[in-house]
């Protein structure tokens, strides 16, 4: 060997040489190879604090099975997860052997000494052979970062899983104890530690035996240095782990396995675990004391003060006798008011005898009352069971009342059923007492109180719940009894129960055998004066016309429940609407804006929507269910927190003003009236010298209740404050109160059967002749709860609060309406329109929803309006606008259809009407109002199908000569429509002979327009599609000549067939009206045209200037020659098949300076993405059509305003959409005119933008293209471009 | 030397590898030869041809006949005439490739005669190279059973070593590699860091993290290199501590 090659490693002293591992020491290396190196502490500790631990993740099942030993196992399903593991079954392949296989993840930090330890003990473990240990088949890694442990599949649930559901009763404990213990001590004895008793690890088979699981080998992973074992990690799991488990260094012996013990003991008996300082188990729970020994010593913290064998332990458990009849009742700190107490058992060896057989004490009324159809209504209406035959499947965990409030000493309830149904006696004070037969494997009665848990009786295996049996309770005498199937099983007495409900209860059974199943319930009263009926008294008869009978009587009904709008509602909570008498100001509270106040909305008439609300008064705190008098000067409302509040509750606070427009005087505290604790609802009468009010205070029947306060003046403090007695208040909650108008009657909400099916009923209560009110439940279609409600003077509106299916998603406010039993009613959101309930938006105006086929709108949403425009409508239009109209020259009422409406006129109002409604939130910003198209209108009047859908209106007029809006007769019949008919003629024998042409054989009562709605209805229920006005559509009538439009319809000034039929178009030109021109509108969706800048731009047309007209005499000179050539020579683009595809960006000048005013421009072009075809008139101001979506799909046109060249007009930009008709492989064309002072443009002969005063006085044509380049497809090709001089007008 | 391919995602658990592992497929496929099969037990041979020279060698033979010899020995392997009979010694390779050493040393002492040298053989000599290699092979305070072992274990070692300084190239950090491989073995304390965290610019406590991390690394490779020569997962442990467990 050279000796000049070698050295030495400096670490240990090995010879190295550089040719062999690159001068590495090999020994060292080695050591790296097989061992984890350490780090320096510090950066331990440093990295550690930075790295974030990664959850780990369970292998999927498919990844496991090959992990492990190939062939060995195959890997079925996933069983559960902890935090370092996972179990998964398989089976064993070759023997056929189910196996649970655990897999956990190798910590990497640990060396192998670990994995050497491991394997030893899974081979120690492997050796136990023991009924009650799971054994251990198999172990080793399952790659190189997981540990397997295959072990035989234990069949059963886990003791975790059982003290969770229920909990383990004293003899069950007992048993499950002594076979663990003896498991553990022969372990211990083979020396195997546990190390993780916990009862997740107990298994509980079928057959009583238990299974220990987990032995040792989960355990071996502690905690790395500086860390501490955190819950899911080693060292056990640490609510059961001995003390010495967690310190570092200290050998943990067998001793720790019985600390386990301890604490699993104590969890099973008492359910929990010992904290801290724990009370002996006896304490908790009525157990034999010994088990407390066994526990203390077990809990020791030092090992050596320890209870150190688990036989010693099995040896305690056998003195221990558990109490007899398998009972356990669970002792809470509070004495209860059941001292009193006594149960004396009856339970016998029970034997299911005939019903016919029963025993000397059953209840033999003279009659029982069948409740059974009460049962399947509210079954139905809580949707908690349905009929199957004759029975009542419960389908849900229930229970509701049967009877309301009783005396308990003279009633019985009887049932008949099978599976698991209780009935119970529903005490004041929430107190349960109830007889039932379980469903589970032991049949067993049991009495329960919500303060207690039950008291079980066994029955034993002979009672069957899947059979039907019949349950009888009684309270009579001061004693309750219970009786299955005739046989006395139960009774107990107890001085506190004087009152409640009788409720019937069901649980579901699991186990579809035994289903419960009501076939019949009946109750009755046994000896005692008779029991008044349910609450309606036949005599009393509601005043006609008071608000009782407005709420009560059969020729009203209620409207469904609708959402308020989004106008109103915002997304926090809004409550406690309250309605001034005219119904016109809306007062509620809100919690938008993150507080609480109140706001006001205002609204013309009833029929109208409330118009946006506004915050009325600072009201400091967060206050809550406002109440202002009629003359709008006093104002009530409760506000928890606010000045001079009495403690944490919700006091009652007043304002006052001097008349309704003076800002509200001081908070004022009604401090003689507010106690400390919750007043709420206040209500005030008319004079504002009444006050009502809800309160928790005591004095009246339990629980919330109604009361009264009142005052001489207004000035003077309220006093006299009374409970309104036991005929309205009851020991069930009474709340949200609302004083009717006529000061007398109440309404208010109670809520009904707390528990699993809780709801709200809306009750209403009349002060009778002597004292005391008739109440009586409102026959409301509603279900949920119901918060606040507040009747309109006139009681035909009820509005109030519900967190509802549709809205905010929280509290909104909603309203329901009592209108006479045949009234069509309208709704106030279009989404919920229907021909039955069409929607009405803030003008009064109706629309329905007519389906649509063929043509752009195909199957989209469209409502029409029911009427034409009336005259009431368009007016609020012509005076918000200041738009020309000019009447009609004859009379017409408000509700005659508008007419000299052109078609700008009708474009202007649906834009107009758009915005308006947006803004009170009827409509979204997805709907808009517009014409309708022809094809729509086709469809409206039920021709939609017949005719050919592409044409255009001039194309399909003229087509069906036959059909008619109102069938196949002519002349019409009389109630088609309004037409010229024989009215018109002067009287016979007038000079001169007239030479009108009317229809002949045909008259109608109006000799010009008729009241909107005199005729019949068409068939998607629209009215005067045939005759009245004619109605404008939205397209140009013939697709060459842009100069007119199409009305359809018929007219009062009709009078020939061929105009008569439904397809019949007239055309016109759009900017005249005339006396039989009128509006249709239809709302539509989609955002519609942008609406801001065309109304703020559009100014009222003054008369004596006519609009401009598209410029269709214009004598064109055809400039596509020289533009042509101006692209050739710039090579901007290239000519093919004359078209000129402009492929460069850049500004063409087309004719310099012109002098303004009497020029149009007229391209046409071939839109592309993103390619602006701008016609500039000057180059301040510019027009461009821009392609804004990647798809091509809308097109806007754009007005530019140059900023550098301070344009004053100021156009704003906007787009238009144009919708899918714009196709971008087809001509369109583009006008640009300037025309006196208007600038206007025109895309395909539709004026898109009218610009007025300050045209620019010069500038030149050109043409503006950008780069197509930007976007794939894009094109841009002009085919003419042509400049006309205009004359001016 | 042989070049091993980089298996890229090698630190993958979930990656069923034993499938493809060389020897595996070997002692899977027994005396039945198979495409597959050829050219895992190739590789095994180019791999560790170097231990068996320096086996034959360390049992006194010349350096000409120990070429023979191994030549002799790898050729049995490649026709699998080896295969029947060394069933219990199949798990590993070394011990499989021990054994038939000892066989053929066995068969050769007894008859004398060289077998013929298969053209197919693929296993070629540098004969300059190995004779040096293992004249410089640390051969005292071993006992001659370790000495195979030994030498095996270092060949391994320098696989596992080319694969890590691979794995680091691939993601383009050889600079970190060669800075950090000093520190492979050394426990020089943070002192030696210094000067070379200035190189690579981490921080003291950094590159503590990342020769920690590299020597993990290192030891994966370690682990990989040993799978290759073992047919069954529950081999690998036995082996690494046969091999490295001093």
């Amino acid at each position: 060997m050279n000796a000049a090659d070698t050295t030495t490693c400096l670490t240990c002293g090995t010879p190295i040489s550089a040719e062999v591992l690159g001068g590495k020491c090999p020994a060292c290396l080695k050591k790296v190879a097989l061992a984890e190196p350490t780090l320096p502490e510090d950066t331990i500790r440093a990295s550690r604090m930075t790295r974030r631990q990664p959850s780990w993740e369970p292998p999927l099942i498919e990844d496991v099975a090959a992990l492990l030993p190939r062939g060995f196992y195959t890997v079925e399903g996933f069983i559960g997860r902890g935090g370092m593991g996972a179990v998964y079954k398989g089976t064993q392949t070759v023997l056929k052997r189910p196996v649970a296989i655990k897999i956990m993840r190798q910590d990497q930090a640990v060396d192998a000494e670990f994995r050497l330890r491991f394997l030893r003990e899974a081979q120690m473990l492997a050796r136990l052979s023991h009924p009650g240990i799971v054994n251990v088949i198999d172990c080793g890694e399952a790659g190189p970062d997981m540990l397997f442990i295959a072990m035989e599949f234990v069949d059963g649930a886990n003791l975790m899983d059982v003290i969770r559901s229920g909990g383990v009763s004293e003899a069950r404990a007992l048993k499950i104890m002594k076979q663990v213990c003896e498991a553990l001590q022969f372990a211990h004895t083979h020396g195997i530690v546990h190390r993780d008793i916990k009862p997740s690890n107990i298994i509980l088979m079928r057959d009583g035996r238990i299974k220990l699981a987990d032995f040792g080998l989960a355990t071996q992973m502690e905690p790395e240095e500086g860390e501490e074992a955190n819950a899911d990690h080693a060292a056990g799991t640490p609510a059961y782990a001995a003390p010495e488990q967690f310190a570092a260094g200290q050998s943990v012996d067998q001793r720790a396995d019985i600390y386990s013990l301890g604490v699993m003991i104590y969890q099973m008996l008492t359910g929990e675990l010992p904290h801290g300082d724990w009370k002996p188990p006896s304490q908790a729970v009525a157990i034999d004391p010994a088990w407390d020994k066994i526990i203390s010593q077990a809990l020791q913290p030092l090992p050596q003060d320890r209870l150190s064998a688990a036989e010693a332990m099995q040896e305690m458990l056998s003195r221990i006798s558990p109490l007899s009849g398998e009972q356990i009742r669970r002792r809470k700190a509070r004495p209860l008011m059941l001292a009193a107490l006594l149960v004396s058992l009856a339970v016998i060896g029970w034997l299911v005898m005939g019903k016919s057989s029963r025993d000397k004490n059953y209840p033999s009324p003279k009659s029982w009352t069948d409740t059974t159809p009460e049962l399947r209504a509210t079954a139905a209406r809580y949707h908690f069971g349905q009929m199957r035959d004759q029975r009542l499947d419960i389908l849900e965990d229930a229970f509701f009342d049967i009877a309301d409030r009783r005396e308990f000493s003279d009633v019985a309830v009887r049932v008949t059923c099978t599976g698991c149904v209780w009935l119970g006696l529903r005490g004041t004070l929430n107190q349960y007492y109830v007889g039932y037969v379980r469903p589970d494997g032991d049949a067993s009665i049991s009495i329960t109180n919500s303060e207690t848990e039950p008291v079980k009786f066994a029955l034993g295996k002979s009672h069957d719940p899947a059979k039907e049996y019949e349950l009888v309770f009684a309270a009579q005498g001061g004693k309750t009894r219970l009786w299955l199937d005739g046989r006395e099983i139960l009774s107990f007495e107890d001085a506190s129960l004087k009152q409640g409900r009788i409720c019937l209860g069901a649980i579901v059974s699991p186990d579809p055998k035994v289903r419960a199943s009501i076939l019949r319930l009946e109750y009755a009263t046994l000896g005692g004066a008779p029991q008044p009926e349910p609450p309606q008294r036949p005599d009393f008869k509601p005043a006609p016309g008071s608000i009782a009978d407005v709420l009560t009587s059969p020729e009203f009904k209620w409207t469904a429940p609708e959402n308020l709008g989004p106008g109103i509602n915002a997304e926090g909570k809004d409550a406690s609407p309250h309605l001034s008498p005219d119904s016109l100001i809306l007062t509620f509270a809100s919690e938008r804006n993150q507080s609480r106040r109140f706001y006001e909305c205002l609204r013309d008439h009833t029929d109208a929507a409330f118009g946006a609300p506004r915050e009325i008064s600072e009201v400091g705190g967060w206050p809550c269910t406002p109440w202002i008098t009629p003359d709008r000067r006093t104002l009530v409302y409760m506000n928890p927190g606010g000045p001079g509040n009495k403690g944490s509750s919700q006091d009652l606070y007043m304002r006052q003003r001097a008349a309704e427009k003076a800002p509200w005087g001081p908070v004022v505290n009604l401090d003689s009236v507010n106690y400390l604790g919750h007043d709420q609802s206040p209500c005030l009468s008319s004079d504002g010298l009444t006050l009502y009010f809800g309160s928790l205070r005591s004095g009246g029947q339990g629980g919330h209740d109604m009361w009264k306060a009142t005052r001489k003046t207004l000035d003077a403090p309220f006093g006299g404050i009374t409970n309104l007695g036991p005929t309205i208040n009851t020991w069930i909650q009474e709340r949200d109160m609302h004083l009717c108008s006529d000061d007398r009657t109440l309404l208010f909400v109670r809520q009904h059967n707390e528990g699993t099916v809780s709801t709200s009923v809306l009750h209403m209560a009349v002060p009778g002749v002597s004292g005391g009110y008739h109440v009586q439940p409102l026959d409301v279609p509603f279900q949920g709860m119901m918060v606040d409600p507040c009747l309109s003077h006139d009681g035909r509106a009820l509005l109030f609060a519900w967190k509802g299916p549709t809205g905010s998603g929280d509290l909104d406010l909603w309203q329901m309406r009592r209108v006479p039993k045949d009234e069509v009613v309208t709704t106030t959101q279009p989404a919920l329109a229907t021909v039955e309930t069409p929607f009405a938006n803030t003008l009064g105006m109706r629309f329905v929803p007519v389906p649509v086929t063929g043509g752009d709108t195909d199957r989209q949403r469209v409502l029409f309006g029911v009427w034409e425009t009336r005259v009431q409508d368009y007016a609020v239009f012509v005076k918000a606008t200041g738009r020309a109209w000019q009447p009609a020259p004859f009379e017409q009422g408000p509700t005659h259809p508008a007419v000299n409406v052109s078609w700008d006129d009708a474009q202007a109002f649906c834009r107009w009407l758009t915005v308006r409604e947006r803004k009170s939130g009827t409509i979204s910003e997805n709907e808009h109002y517009r014409l309708p198209l022809d094809r729509e209108w086709s469809c409206a009047v039920g021709i939609g199908e017949l005719e050919p859908p592409t044409a255009t209106p001039w194309g399909k007029h003229g087509g069906l000569p036959d059909v008619f809006p109102w069938g196949l007769e002519w002349p019409p019949p009389a109630d088609a429509g309004n037409f010229r008919g024989e009215e018109c003629l002067p009287p016979p024998g007038a000079t001169p002979a007239s030479t009108l042409v009317v229809i002949r054989g045909r008259r109608d009562p109006f000799i010009h327009t008729a009241p909107v709605g005199s005729f019949a209805p068409g068939p998607c229920g629209l009215l005067d599609l045939s005759g009245n006005a004619s109605e404008w559509c939205e397209e140009w009538h013939h697709p060459e000549r842009r100069d007119v439009r199409a009305l359809r319809g018929g007219d009062h000034l009709l009078n020939d067939g061929d105009h008569a039929t439904a397809a019949a178009r007239v055309a016109s030109p759009p900017e005249t009206g005339y006396s039989a021109t009128g509006v249709r509108v239809v709302l539509g969706q989609g955002a519609g045209p942008d609406l801001k800048a065309l109304l703020e731009h559009v100014p009222a047309v003054k008369p004596s200037a006519p609009p401009p007209a598209y410029p269709w005499s214009a004598q064109w000179t055809d400039i596509t020659g020289s533009f042509k050539k101006q692209v050739l020579d710039g090579a901007w683009g290239t000519v093919e098949d004359d078209l000129i595809h402009i492929t460069t960006a850049g500004l063409r000048p087309l004719e310099n300076n012109r002098v303004f005013g009497d020029v149009a421009l007229r391209v046409v072009f071939q839109g592309c993405l993103k390619a602006n075809v701008r016609c500039l008139h000057s180059l301040r101001c510019v027009a461009a059509v821009e392609h804004v979506t990647d798809s091509g799909e809308l097109i806007a046109a754009v007005f530019r305003k140059d900023e550098k060249l301070g344009l004053a007009t100021g156009f704003p930009v906007f787009k238009l959409p144009l919708g899918r008709e714009f196709d971008l492989q087809k001509d369109h064309e583009l006008v640009v005119s300037v025309v006196g002072t208007h600038l206007s443009v025109w895309l395909d002969g539709r004026l898109i933008h009218v610009t007025d005063g300050a045209a620019p006085a010069s500038g030149s044509l050109a043409l503006t293209f950008q780069p197509p380049a930007l976007l794939s497809g894009a094109i841009a090709r002009v085919r003419k471009v042509e400049y006309a001089e205009l004359k001016q007008p | 030397m042989a070049m091993l391919e980089v298996k890229k995602g090698s630190h993958d658990a979930s990656r069923a590898r034993f499938d493809t592992t060389r020897w595996s497929l070997v002692a899977a496929a027994g005396c039945e030869r198979s495409q597959v099969a050829d050219e895992a037990l190739n590789e095994l041979c180019h791999a560790y041809w170097r231990p068996i020279y320096a086996e034959i060698r360390r049992r006194g033979h010349s350096t000409a006949d120990a070429q023979d010899l191994a030549q002799q020995l790898f050729a049995r392997m490649l026709r699998r005439e080896a295969f029947g009979t060394a069933d219990r010694e199949k798990g590993r390779f070394r011990s499989f490739l021990l054994g038939a050493l000892d066989h053929l040393l066995i068969d050769v002492l007894r008859s004398k005669q060289a077998q013929k040298r298969d053209d197919a053989l693929l296993v070629r000599f540098v004969e300059d190279e190995s004779e040096s290699w293992f004249q410089r092979l640390p051969a005292h305070g071993v006992t001659p059973a370790e000495a195979f072992d030994q030498t095996w274990a270092v060949v391994l070692m320098d696989r596992a070593l080319a694969a890590l300084r691979a794995e680091y190239a691939d993601s383009g950090r050889e600079a970190v590699f060669a800075a950090l491989e000093p520190f492979l073995t050394a426990d020089s304390g943070e002192d030696g860091y210094s000067s070379v965290c200035a190189q690579i610019g981490l921080t003291p406590q950094a590159f503590a993290v990342a020769v920690h991390r590299m020597r993990r690394r290192f030891r994966h490779c370690v682990r990989e290199q040993v799978e290759m020569t073992v047919a069954d997962p529950s081999e690998v442990d036995a082996e690494m501590r046969h091999l490295f467990g001093i």
